[in-house]
């Protein structure tokens, strides 16, 4: 089977994509109740997720 | 204000960290990395001035390839650039070679202020700071759990039994902060992608105008001589509750003269 282009990039990319949440969620979680922290985490996160729904895997390639 | 970070990338948390036994240096060569917690809160202690007064973040940190991940992630913090001093001529340093190399490095551009932890988390030694301030005639300020920079004075505040004290230093000066100084941001998805450009100059020995003889193995004055588990806690008393229980823990107590 031929290995699809850009594979590398991508992976690198959802990588990031992963450590932007995990850095946001691991913040957030011990700090639970400090408002402004957990909002800002969950900003960030939705910021990532909306990025990778979105799907525009050229843009992330550049 | 140009800020230097000395921080260390150290085995990640989730790695269970092997002692090489003929050289009793912690293998890290293959094994993941990560920012050490302490060089966070440089960093982010850094990013907070740099926000205030302008100026520039500088990490600078010795190690082999592996270390770039940690890196990056003070890059994706916010941190300007990097220096990476990497070479093999550096395998086995002591702390006062580390600090040579260090002192090397910053010494290249002109600085107002170094942001040391107190400790890095892996070999806790703790006194690379203050031979890097002695090295680059600098006064080392130290444990602080606060910090403030009004114009060119350094002001920290250091936890005490009692209290506080109050330091004071004009800058140029090097000051280590205490893991409760903040809570150091992550690194969100702008910034790691910005970080991948943003520059990590690589350093050699060489480029450092260090001798061969001055760091490494060769250079080591100080020796690890034996690394050794804790040794283990004796299995304690078990008293079976008969109604004496009571009793019992007061006898212990008072056999230790703690009541």
């Amino acid at each position: 089977m031929t290995q699809a282009p850009n594979t590398v990039e991508l992976d690198e990319h959802l990588k990031d994509c992963i450590t932007a949440v995990h850095g946001a969620v691991n913040l957030a979680i011990p700090n639970i109740k400090d408002d402004k922290i957990v909002d800002q985490a969950l900003q960030d996160c939705r910021e990532v997720l909306d990025l990778v729904m979105e799907g525009k895997v050229s843009e992330w390639l550049e | 204000m140009d800020i230097v970070v000395c921080g260390k990338i150290i085995p990640a948390s989730t790695v269970t960290v092997e002692i090489d036994p003929a050289t009793k240096r912690m293998i890290r060569k293959g094994v993941a990395h990560e920012l050490d917690p302490a060089a966070a809160s440089a960093v982010e202690e850094a990013l907070r001035l740099m926000e205030k007064a302008g100026g520039t973040v500088t990490l600078v940190t010795m190690g082999f390839n592996e270390i770039t991940i940690g890196i990056r992630t003070a890059l994706a913090m916010g941190a300007t650039s990097a220096v990476h001093i990497f070479d093999d001529a550096l395998a086995g340093s002591d702390a006062l070679a580390t600090a040579k190399a260090l002192a090397a490095a910053i010494r290249k551009k002109p600085f107002d202020l170094i942001i040391c932890g107190t400790e890095s988390s892996d070999s806790y030694s703790g006194i690379v700071p203050g031979q890097l301030a002695r090295l680059l005639g600098v006064p080392p300020v130290t444990f602080a759990n606060e910090m403030t920079v009004e114009g060119s004075t350094l002001s920290i505040k250091r936890q005490s039994e009692t209290g506080y004290d109050v330091v004071e230093a004009e800058l140029p000066a090097l000051v280590t902060v205490t893991s409760g100084i903040n809570e150091p941001r992550y690194p969100q998805l702008k910034g790691i992608m910005a970080a991948k450009r943003k520059e990590i100059l690589q350093m050699s020995v060489e480029d450092l105008g260090l001798a061969a003889d001055e760091v490494g193995e060769q250079g080591a004055r100080e020796k690890v001589l034996e690394v050794g588990r804790p040794p283990k806690r004796e299995v304690g008393e078990v008293v079976e509750d008969d109604g004496e229980g009571g009793k019992r823990i007061a006898d212990f107590l008072a056999e230790a003269k703690v009541i």
